[in-house]
């Protein structure tokens, strides 16, 4: 059920970033629509809730690429995305559904309280 | 709360407020000293001003008041980068962040009386001190070069005008030229640094000059990304490069500046430009300040202390820490953990295990980027490596443009994560 809702949701996040930046998403956002058929979340990764200041401790090893203001050049903005939008994002790099090499290298080491943290740290930064 | 213009002066209100009482709150505040202002200093020293929100006296020493990134300054060799967009200003580290920038050299560290000494006559106290010093070269690790002749063979290795000076001489060599590389031995800052350059200055040659040579004079067996630069080299630039490896004479080189001769397992050849890139060592101050064993300065994985002093932290090139790539990247993951540590040990900040990772881009050609990383943790030993990736060679052209790409991101986001 979940991952219906994300697929719509993600196309319509590729949708208008592509109208935001023609450049150098296009290939990242085509990625992330064809490859995660079937990919779900579970309803108790779902649930958990994280710890805003871990999560403001753990962005700093995002923002070393991902830029804190939500510029997308070259790199997709995480800023001000949905929580449950950012944890399906990164559970799927997390089980492989979604193959990027440091996208994964990153998740396969946050544990599921980790992501929930970013999550909510992420959605709370708004540009 | 993120510290932003409106609330740093909120918090700057509060500490005037603070000090019309009896006891002055400024005085009492803890004070950080960090020496070097590129990918270590300047990160830790914005995230120690940005999370203790005014508690913590940060005072950065830097020399240069545009400070110019060595990472993208060989795209600028290649003609993708301007210069003036790898050249950062510190004012916003000044004017949103509280920082006190003094644009000085440290020359001098007093570890016992806990002051560092300025070349303009300055002294400062700390409680902590940061060392991001970058590196300085190691005398005579190659015979007839020294500092001197940097002008007549420059090593472009920490960026700037000698960037600038090396791309004038490029650009200006006769038809038909050499461009010769006298590559550093392990180890030393940023791995493919050497190998991304010769790729750019074959890409500008190939323009301008298409009949010019490169000669690289190898000291090691290997080097990183090897694979995918070679094949990169005989994809775009057949013909161009040749490699002298260390059993063939790469090792042991001597130049002769004047004459613009390189001495090679005994015989002399003639080149026209010579890019030095001499053997490293840790910035001069980490040894002034007693932190160094060797050329380098060893650290304590899980905060980034000196092994040797409990109160000085040492960050990225300079660092002996184990198994991270003296990088930009690297530098500015560990200036995390070290800004986290000091926090913790000076406001009683809560600390979280410590986490590492590093990732090097490097351009070969047009949109034809290649890149390796790694993820790394804090063991009582060293920062151990994890796991870590490396770009394929036979890569579809798309993927290799999208790594590009993503270098450029990169390159937007380290820069404001460290000058905001």
């Amino acid at each position: 059920m979940y991952n219906l809702i994300m697929k719509s949701l993600i196309l319509v996040l590729s949708i208008s970033i592509l109208c935001l930046n023609p450049f150098g998403f296009y290939v990242l956002a085509s990625e992330q629509v064809n490859e995660e058929d079937g990919f779900e979340v579970s309803d108790e990764i779902l649930a958990i809730v994280g710890d805003i200041d871990y999560g403001e401790y753990l962005s700093s090893e995002c923002t070393t690429c991902h830029h804190a203001q939500g510029l997308d050049e070259g790199i997709p903005s995480i800023t001000g995305w949905p929580i449950e939008s950012f944890v399906w994002a990164l559970h799927s790099y997390k089980s492989g559904a979604r193959n990027h090499p440091i996208m994964e290298m990153i998740t396969q080491r946050l544990s599921n309280e980790e992501i929930a943290s970013l999550a909510i740290f992420f959605e709370s930064i708004n540009n | 709360m993120k510290l932003n213009r409106r609330n740093f002066i909120s918090a700057s209100a509060g500490i005037a407020a603070t000090m019309s009482s009896p006891i002055v709150f400024g005085a009492s505040r803890p004070k950080v000293v960090v020496i070097g202002g590129g990918a270590g200093g300047a990160t830790a020293a914005r995230y120690i001003a940005k999370d203790s929100k005014g508690a913590i006296d940060v005072t950065l020493v830097e020399p240069t008041r545009s400070y110019y990134t060595c990472f993208f300054s060989n795209l600028y060799l290649g003609g993708f980068r301007d210069f003036d967009s790898i050249g950062h200003s510190y004012g916003k580290l000044a004017s949103d962040f509280g920082i006190n920038v003094v644009h000085d050299w440290a020359v001098d560290v007093d570890s016992s009386g806990k002051t560092v000494s300025l070349a303009g006559g300055g002294t400062l106290n700390y409680d902590k001190l940061i060392l991001s010093p970058g590196i300085d070269f190691v005398d005579n690790s190659v015979p007839g070069w020294d500092l001197s002749s940097q002008n007549k063979m420059p090593h472009s290795y920490k960026a700037g005008s000698q960037t600038q000076l090396l791309n004038a001489q490029i650009e200006n060599m006769r038809q038909g030229g050499t461009y010769c590389m006298v590559a550093p031995p392990n180890p030393y800052r940023c791995p493919p640094g050497p190998y991304e350059r010769v790729s750019m200055v074959a890409h500008k040659l190939k323009k301008i000059n298409p009949s010019a040579k490169i000669l690289i004079l190898e000291p090691k067996p290997k080097f990183s990304k090897q694979g995918l630069f070679e094949e990169g080299w005989n994809k775009h630039y057949a013909g161009m490069i040749e490699m002298i490896g260390p059993e063939m004479g790469g090792k042991g080189v001597e130049v002769r500046p004047a004459s613009m001769e390189v001495i090679v397992d005994g015989e002399s050849e003639k080149v026209d430009v010579c890019n030095v890139i001499p053997a490293m060592k840790a910035g001069k101050i980490a040894e002034l300040a007693g932190v160094t064993d060797g050329n380098w300065a060893p650290t304590i994985a899980h905060t980034m202390q000196s092994r040797k002093n409990s109160d000085i932290h040492i960050l990225g090139d300079a660092a002996a820490q184990g198994d991270m790539p003296k990088s930009g990247f690297s530098a500015n993951s560990q200036a995390k953990v070290c800004a986290m540590a000091v926090r913790g040990e000076l406001t009683d900040s809560k600390v979280f295990p410590a986490k590492f990772s590093n990732t090097c881009w490097s351009l070969v050609d047009t949109n034809d980027g290649i890149k390796v990383g790694a993820s790394y943790e804090a063991t009582d030993e060293k920062i151990a490596k994890v796991s870590g990736f490396v770009s394929k060679t036979g890569e579809d052209a798309s993927v290799r443009k999208a790594t590009y790409e993503e270098s450029l991101g990169w390159y937007a986001g380290i820069t404001s994560d460290m000058f905001g």
